[in-house]
């Protein structure tokens, strides 16, 4: 039932009825790939194009999957009033998911932080060795939340590592599921001001 | 005697007989033509048992390699082309490798 009294006055932004369910589709592909729009008309970064060197890469399984803010806050006290303002700065943006599907071992080799993988007849064979902390990704997250009209909405991170050390759980009676992935995007200096972390692009023509 | 004295008047004395230009015996179109294949796939891709018996290396997605015409067949064998989903939706083609 709508408010009928003591409704706020003058401009109001009301929200639409549109709840998104489930996860996303993730891609990532190396960074030092350019954007699809890189920038586009309104000088926005996102999208993925995959080339021949620098692939996109689909993730095709996963769960518990969450996108979560870091930021470290400090308040400005006044000790004859109390906190007056707060000063916040964005860490960075933590992306965590599980991956129950696990081959090839070249799409999973970079979450893992493992090395190049050899694919031979019959073979594939991936490295465990020493991490290179200078390679990042982009990280593409698209869905659509109406499968009759295609409206979608996706958010790209710009420039992300794989951190956090991973687990591969093989429980009896259950997949082997690969926890503990997480992406952390981090400052870009290679897209606009106010996009150093990432983007989110929203498409639906009924509603914009 | 001198042998060098004789040996020069003998060479001056003597008409220079021509020199024979020796040939390859082999034929002059017999350069293989190879066909060069292009890695698209994110990993070191080794391919062993082709009909000539030489092993292609691609180092790395875009690596090209020259292969000679009877083993391309055996090599375009890496890329898979499967029409059913293995598990949670999508195909399981993937193609590795690609002539240029």
């Amino acid at each position: 039932m709508p408010l009928l009294t003591g409704i706020p006055e003058g401009n109001v932004q009301s929200q639409s009825e549109i709840y998104i369910e489930g996860a996303p589709y993730i891609y990532y592909q190396d960074s030092r790939a350019t954007l699809l729009h890189n920038p586009d008309s309104d000088g926005f970064y996102w999208g993925l194009s995959g080339t021949t060197v620098y692939p996109v890469y689909a993730l095709a399984c996963y769960e518990d999957v969450s996108l979560a803010d870091d930021l470290q806050v400090n308040t400005i006290r006044c000790d004859q009033v109390g906190d007056k303002a707060v000063v916040q700065k964005r860490n960075h943006i933590t992306f965590n998911f599980s991956l129950s599907s696990l081959f090839p071992l070249a799409n999973i080799t970079p979450l893992i932080r493992g090395g190049t993988v050899v694919t031979a007849t019959d073979f594939e064979k991936l490295p465990l060795g020493t991490i290179n902390n200078n390679i990042f990704y982009h990280v593409y997250l698209p869905k659509v939340y109406d499968d009759v009209t295609f409206d979608y909405v996706s958010i790209t991170i710009h420039r992300a590592q794989f951190v956090d050390p991973w687990t591969i759980a093989m429980v009896a009676g259950d997949k082997w599921m690969l926890g503990g992935i997480s992406a952390w995007a981090l400052a870009s200096e290679d897209t606009a001001a106010g996009q150093e972390f990432a983007s989110v692009i929203r498409w639906d023509v009924s509603e914009l | 005697m001198d042998t060098r004295l004789r040996s020069r008047r003998e060479s001056s004395d003597e008409p220079s007989k021509p020199r024979v230009t020796k040939r390859s015996k082999a034929p002059a179109a017999s350069v293989v033509k190879r066909v060069v294949v292009q890695s698209i796939y994110p990993s070191k891709i080794i391919v062993r048992g082709a009909p000539s018996g030489e092993e292609y290396i691609w180092e790395r997605a875009g690596s090209r390699v020259r292969v000679r015409p009877e083993d391309v067949a055996k090599v375009l064998e890496k890329n898979i082309v499967r029409g059913e989903s293995a598990c949670c939706g999508g195909s399981s083609s993937r193609t590795y490798l690609e002539v240029i």
